[in-house]
């Protein structure tokens, strides 16, 4: 490809870019930790999902959070400008009366 | 069970649904339950909670009993409220909306944008325990583990923040108060049992400040009412922080029962709540 293709290809490759897949870690309380690759236009609902099911664990009982916030049903990767082996943690609900 | 017999697949997301539902109607059965014995108990002895406990009932008459609570910025279901009727143990949901109540009272306050509060308060210790286990790994720069707690650190050394609050789930069973304190080099810790601070908390934070401030953080006790039954460490812990941070008097040491803050939490994230949702009159 001449120099002058890639400059005319220029916003198709930005388009690629916002699709293409990054690395994310999931890191439980405990620091265990799953990889998963996703677009970054995916939903992260799917990720939580498959994290789920690879724990063994109801999907409603977990929280998941990226940089100290909760995220929500509708956030891509691209929404919250995730970035390649960004981490996500997960917390399960805690609960709290006496000891 | 007739083995021969055939059901739709939608049947299984129905299942799902109705048995969403039929929980929900459980825990509100018990909600209206506990506040009716409540009303009856305070009109038989002129107690002084029959204002707030029929504020709360009146409110229970148009609160819908499912979907999410609206005017906040996590999801949580409505269910989730009627633990504040009952002698239920609060989860770290409930300490998450409280967090947002606080959050709101501090912006009216003069301390208000000097207060760093977490959004998932009750995961911030465990990030700083899982920091102080991979001790070697916090300050190397291409790792974005602890990129967040790193952040609230960093607020706190350059004083954009003065004061850290925070509510922490220790021993998965028992919630405190912990405010650190950057300009006295103290971590402020509020235990409802009124014990003194958990070792690997102590140990932890004390890592965790030393890693931003270089000094050695003291720990001190957080005036906080004394917990008398096995439910209510979550609401006076709370209530014991909202109180430190706004340089209030904690009012539960004033008698104020511990079931009467539940109901008043509950008042507050009604009221938030409906500022979101029209109601129908």
């Amino acid at each position: 490809m001449s120099e002058e293709d890639q400059h005319s290809t220029q916003p198709e490759i930005k388009d690629e870019d916002a699709n293409a897949p990054i690395n994310v870690k999931v890191v439980s309380s405990t620091g265990d930790e799953v990889f998963f690759k996703i677009k970054r236009s995916t939903k992260l609902s799917k990720l939580q999902g498959a994290y789920a099911a690879k724990v063994g664990k109801d999907v409603g009982s977990i929280r998941f959070l990226y940089d100290g916030s909760r995220i929500s049903e509708t956030d891509t990767p691209a929404s919250l400008d995730m970035e390649d082996n960004d981490t996500i943690d997960v917390m399960v609900e805690q609960v709290g009366g006496c000891h | 069970m007739d083995r021969r017999e055939r059901y739709p697949l939608w049947i299984v997301k129905y299942w799902l649904q109705a048995e969403k539902i039929r929980t929900a109607q459980d825990d509100w059965k018990k909600a209206v339950e506990a506040i009716q014995q409540r009303r009856t108990i305070e009109s038989l002895v002129d107690g002084k909670s029959l204002p707030l406990v029929e504020q709360a009932y009146d409110a229970l008459k148009y609160l819908h009993w499912s979907g999410d609570i609206k005017g906040f910025s996590i999801n949580v279901e409505m269910r989730y409220l009627t633990h504040l009727f009952t002698t239920h143990w609060l989860s770290s949901e409930h300490i998450d909306l409280f967090t947002e109540l606080l959050r709101e009272s501090l912006i009216h306050s003069k301390q208000g944008s000097s207060v760093e509060l977490p959004g998932e308060t009750a995961m911030f210790v465990p990030k700083i325990i899982q920091a102080y286990d991979k001790q070697d790994t916090y300050h190397d720069l291409s790792n974005k583990d602890f990129r967040w707690i790193q952040r609230i650190g960093q607020n706190l050394v350059s004083g954009k923040k003065v004061r850290l609050g925070m509510l922490a789930n220790v021993r998965e069973s028992h919630w405190v108060a912990l405010v650190v304190d950057a300009e006295m080099h103290t971590i402020f810790h509020g235990d409802p049992l009124h014990d003194t601070i958990d070792d690997q908390l102590k140990l932890a934070l004390q890592w965790w400040t030393y890693q931003h401030f270089g000094t050695e953080f003291i720990v001190r006790d957080m005036p906080v009412a004394r917990q008398l039954d096995s439910h209510s460490c979550g609401i006076l812990a709370w209530r014991a922080l909202e109180a430190f941070l706004l340089d209030e008097v904690c009012c539960l040491d004033e008698g104020e029962k511990a079931e009467d803050a539940r109901l008043k939490a509950f008042l507050r994230v009604v009221e938030r709540h409906d500022r979101q949702v029209s109601i129908p009159l």
